[in-house]
């Protein structure tokens, strides 16, 4: 009698050990179709030879990579991408630093100004970016109307005249739609430090500069480093705002990885040298995850 | 002494203000051009030096757009392709989401890498291979790739937001009911998932919001005009010489109204949503 239970026991104990993975199924056959599939796909491509139709022909080597390094813009794409990504987290971080703490105080209007934040994040990013594309215009622009009124110019500005200011423009769009999500991160994470921090603190007679550098910072370390993490990826990953407003012109001077490698693949039809860019920026960005978090975690044990 | 901590704090405070009014003014901007360039007509926009105000309130402008292009195709494309995908997304991420927050099984840390790995990859990146797979699988131009392209793509995100959020729930109230003869399953959908209302919100709202605003899957896979998205459908208005901006601007206003109406329950959720999501780390 009592053996049998406790084997009736182990055999519901083993079913239930697999049973967690019927409840996952749903998640993981969708992903792993529709995820990893296509990041195989993608691979596969990279290093075959493929017809214009999209029809791998055979096996390729390296020839794609070849043809993409040898592409006379290429340079010009990944310096774009890394100054793109590099500087919009950066800057986005110390203007979403600000504003956690902005909104972390209280004041009139706090609701108001947290539902603002909210609207370059729901807005869709083609419509962001066209409203900017239309304020930066050099002839018809909303941004030089407003100068010319206001009389801060006497002749408009050529925003986007040239592949440098252009890309500068791009830039401030895209730390516009990067800071909101980045904001409420770390929002969230100011409101998980106990106030008695704080208390102990301006007993102990520490200023804001104190409080801010040995007590909130430190404390926000993980919500930032999880934020630096997840915005670095999004950021270089973004297609849409540099599409809309350039589209990679003047011949791709201003382009990032994503939009050459949509102009590749969907303007030139070579999917193979399209896919070889994914992998080199898949690569990049494994490599940027990887340091960052051992780094990270080093730090982080180590203190 | 008191005086200088007082006159520091009213400091503060003009900083403060200065910093939220000077931000809100900036984000409002582009809505701001927007929705007075909609307003003025075709000489007015293309005219030098350019107006702030319209000289003249065109609202027909909001008619025409409806007229010029299918609009209320478009609107119905996004719809089906948003409903479909955060339905689909969400029912697959509320077991993952249980199952990650409650079960131990062999293999579970490999899922999880794997699914946070997921955040890794863009659509974009993985673009030619979404194609590749989509022609395979004679699912381009319709509707359906499109639905479980934005669910997979969303589904770490919610697995792991909802994860989080059933975390905080009791395990003794579930367990309390399977006592009473409640299955797990029962159990789920009884007892945690009202419980978890907040945080499935949220899931919802969020991957709505993505799905709504997709841009580049739909960019690339759906030639068929009468199955174009919102966001898509405007770029028609985008002319190789001039752009109608005026009807862009009328459409993107209109396409982004639904959105709003998830501010009222984003302002409350997204800050202690995320709390629970666990971006503590």
């Amino acid at each position: 009698m009592k053996t049998s239970t406790s084997v009736k026991k182990r055999k519901k104990g083993r079913l239930s050990r697999y049973e967690a993975y019927l409840w996952l199924a749903p998640c993981l056959v969708l992903v792993t179709i529709f995820v990893f599939v296509p990041v195989i796909e993608t691979f596969v491509l990279s290093v075959s030879e493929v017809s214009r139709a999209g029809l791998v022909k055979g096996f390729g080597g390296l020839r794609n990579f070849q043809f993409v390094l040898g592409q006379p813009v290429f340079g010009r794409v990944i310096l774009n991408t890394v100054v793109w990504t590099i500087v919009n987290v950066g800057v986005s971080m110390v203007l979403s630093i600000i504003t956690a703490l902005v909104l972390n105080e209280k004041f009139h209007g706090r609701k108001l100004a947290r539902t603002v934040l909210l609207l370059p994040w729901a807005t869709s990013q083609m419509i962001t970016a066209s409203a900017w594309k239309y304020i930066f215009d050099y002839q018809y622009g909303a941004l030089n109307a407003l100068l010319l009124k206001l009389g801060l110019i006497k002749t408009n500005i050529n925003f986007l005249g040239s592949a440098n200011s252009a890309f500068i423009c791009m830039i401030v769009v895209g730390i516009t739609v990067t800071i909101p999500f980045m904001t409420f991160t770390l929002l969230s994470g100011l409101q998980s430090i106990s106030t008695d921090f704080y208390e102990a603190a301006t007993i102990d007679g520490a200023n804001f500069w104190d409080k801010l550098f040995r007590i909130t910072l430190p404390l926000l370390k993980p919500a930032i480093n999880v934020t630096i993490v997840l915005n670095t990826i999004y950021v270089f990953n973004n297609f849409t705002i540099v599409f809309t407003i350039t589209n990679g012109a003047p011949a791709n001077q201003t382009s990032t990885m994503m939009v050459y490698l949509y102009y590749l693949a969907f303007k030139k039809g070579d999917y193979g040298a399209s896919a070889a860019i994914s992998v080199i920026g898949f690569v990049i960005l494994l490599a940027f995850a990887l340091l960052y978090m051992k780094y990270q975690m080093k730090e982080e044990t180590a203190s | 002494m008191r005086k200088t901590g007082k006159q520091k704090f009213y400091l503060g405070r003009i900083f403060l203000y200065l910093f939220v009014v000077l931000g809100v003014l900036y984000i409002l901007y582009p809505y701001f051009v927007m929705f007075v360039s909609s307003l003025k007509g075709m000489d007015e926009i293309f005219r030098i030096p350019g107006t702030i105000f319209p000289e003249k309130w065109v609202w027909t402008n909001y008619i025409d757009i409806w007229r010029d292009i299918p609009l209320a195709v478009y609107f119905k494309n996004s719809a089906i392709i948003a409903v479909g995908s955060t339905a689909l997304c969400i029912a697959c991420a509320i077991p993952a989401g249980y199952a990650l927050a409650r079960m131990q099984f062999p293999g579970k840390r490999f899922i999880m890498s794997a699914i946070v790995v997921t955040q890794m990859f863009s659509a974009v990146v993985l673009l030619v291979g979404i194609y590749k797979l989509m022609v395979t699988l004679h699912l381009q131009n319709t509707r359906t790739g499109l639905i479980l392209l934005i669910a997979a793509f969303n589904q770490a995100f919610a697995a792991w937001l909802l994860s989080g959020t059933f975390a905080t729930i009791s395990k003794e109230l579930e367990e309390a009911a399977m006592i009473d003869g409640c299955s797990r399953m029962k159990a789920l959908i009884r007892v945690i998932l009202p419980l978890a209302a907040p945080g499935i919100v949220t899931a919802v709202v969020f991957v709505f919001i993505h799905a709504w605003n997709e841009y580049t899957l739909t960019l690339v896979l759906i030639g068929d005009p009468m199955l174009k998205s919102l966001n898509v459908g405007i770029h028609a208005f985008f002319g190789y010489t001039n752009t109608e901006w005026w009807y862009v601007f009328a459409a993107s206003l209109l396409a982004t109204l639904p959105i709003l109406c998830f501010f009222q329950i984003l302002e409350k959720q997204l800050v202690g949503g995320l709390t629970a999501g666990g971006v503590k780390g």
